[in-house]
């Protein structure tokens, strides 16, 4: 079959899907699953402008009297993940998420180090797996995704407005030996559980969440979104967690292979640094 | 809306994302449509099942809706809804792999809905080369069916539909001609082909 061919038979048996047109049916059920768009009156746009404005001015001014970002003091109010750390940014340690590190737990070798890092904690962990998180000098929080060598730093205005932020799953090669890949993300205060849910079958429930969390995601059944609730079980925020995802990380879970035998958490690029244990 | 309409109409695209966004309700139906549309005629190319590229496009639809305020570039949106369209479409294919059922190729279900030529040799030729197609690509890995959809039904170059897939161009290369040649090699196709182009 000649190329010409090839294109002459490709382009008649391709034809009729060319012509295809959604039903009014169709369309009228998008619509109606669909979101409205955002209907804003002159008034409330102008007053959210205006508050908008103000913590911008706010933060300016902080930045040019303190040398260092600083979260507004509005911002501690607003219950989204920025006030999640916005008191441990402002130096009260009693208004950190998660817990310190004990004197003896690993974590990655910058996380010991003043010079990048300082009041080092674990947000969330899970089956081995931790968030921590750290303060840097410029007054942003460093995250480390499970001491696998990948981190990510943040002001706390990236997380203004959102009760849930999934940071990703960090740089594991392979599902473990339980056929788990963690992913990790934080949240507003007031989550108290969060919910992955999947292509197929039952989603992964967690509950006692606080500031964050680790979820043991299964590749094989396509992790979708995560969701999450507050006191009352409403639902207070989403993020999609697959390779569409344009906020947040784009996953895609099919790279991740068949379950392997986990990298102990010291051999980890992050924590293994330039003379890694005979174990590694 | 015609193939040559879905390439040339970009700018009245934008307007209508910048209008949703501005919150005029109108224009949320002219983006399920347009989304809607475009997401339907991959999915019915090469899902097979008429209610299963449907529950797609509607999908594919709703999600580009739901998060329109993440699209940076409003004149983006056609590709943005290629790239949700493949990744629900990927999904679709792996959920058929696991429980397959009855399928109605999609050659006769569209020729049903849409009759493209009279009566006559010529359009049974041309059905039966459809239905051999049809069943030549189920044969196809999802991307190279995914990237032959997107090259025939929206006339996508190689960059177009390697952001589509998430590749890059030179591998959209491949697999168009992986998916080429595999089809050549399908001799009930290449008879058909042969008395199509008048060999």
């Amino acid at each position: 079959m000649s190329t010409t061919r090839d294109e002459t038979l490709m382009r008649a048996a391709f034809a009729p899907a060319r012509t295809i047109e959604p039903n009014q049916d169709e369309i009228a059920r998008v619509v109606a699953r669909a979101p409205r768009p955002a209907q804003r009156s002159s008034f409330v746009a102008s007053a959210n402008g205006w508050r908008r404005l103000a913590a911008a001015g706010l933060a300016a001014v902080s930045l040019l009297a303190g040398g260092a970002y600083a979260v507004p003091a509005t911002r501690a109010a607003i219950d989204d993940v920025a006030g999640t750390f916005a008191g441990w940014l402002r130096g009260e340690e009693a208004a950190a998420p998660g817990r310190p590190l004990s004197p003896n737990e690993l974590a990655p070798d910058y996380f010991h180090d003043p010079r990048y890092t300082r009041d080092a904690r674990v947000i969330a962990e899970a089956d081995g797996y931790k968030l921590y998180a750290a303060l840097q000098p410029d007054g942003t929080v460093e995250f480390d995704l499970g001491n696998t060598g990948v981190g990510l730093g943040f002001s706390a205005d990236a997380f203004s407005d959102r009760a849930l932020y999934v940071l990703g799953p960090g740089s594991v090669q392979n599902a473990d030996e339980h056929g788990h890949v963690p992913l990790f993300g934080v949240t507003a205060r007031s989550v108290r559980s969060v919910e992955l849910t999947y292509e197929q079958g039952p989603p992964l429930h967690v509950d006692g969440v606080d500031g964050g969390f680790v979820l043991l995601a299964e590749p094989t059944r396509g992790p979708h979104e995560v969701l999450a609730f507050d006191a009352q079980r409403e639902m207070v925020g989403r993020q999609l967690v697959d390779d569409s995802s344009h906020y947040g990380p784009r996953i895609d879970w099919e790279t991740y292979g068949p379950p392997a035998p986990r990298v102990p958490a010291q051999c980890q690029p992050g924590a293994a640094g330039p003379n890694p244990p005979s174990l590694c | 809306m015609d193939p040559e309409a879905e390439r040339s109409q970009p700018s009245s695209v934008a307007a209508e994302v910048r209008r949703y966004r501005a919150g005029d309700t109108g224009a949320a139906e002219v983006l399920a449509r347009r989304a809607c549309t475009l997401a339907l005629r991959t999915a019915a190319a090469i899902l097979r099942s008429g209610e299963e590229a449907s529950d797609v496009a509607q999908d594919v639809a709703v999600d580009a809706l739901r998060s329109l305020a993440k699209l940076r570039d409003p004149d983006a949106f056609d590709a943005w809804v290629h790239r949700i369209t493949v990744r629900h479409a990927l999904r679709a294919i792996r959920r058929r792999g696991r429980a397959r059922d009855a399928e109605t190729p999609l050659a006769l279900l569209s020729e049903a809905a849409h009759p493209a030529a009279p009566e006559g040799p010529d359009r049974d030729m041309m059905l039966a080369a459809r239905d051999v197609l049809a069943a030549a690509l189920a044969e196809l890995p999802p991307k190279q069916r995914l990237a032959l959809a997107l090259r025939y039904v929206h006339d996508l170059s190689d960059a177009e539909i390697a952001a589509a897939l998430g590749c890059r161009p030179g591998s959209v290369h491949a697999l168009l001609s992986r998916g080429r040649a595999a089809l050549r090699g399908d001799a009930q196709l290449a008879e058909l082909a042969l008395a199509i182009s008048g060999g």
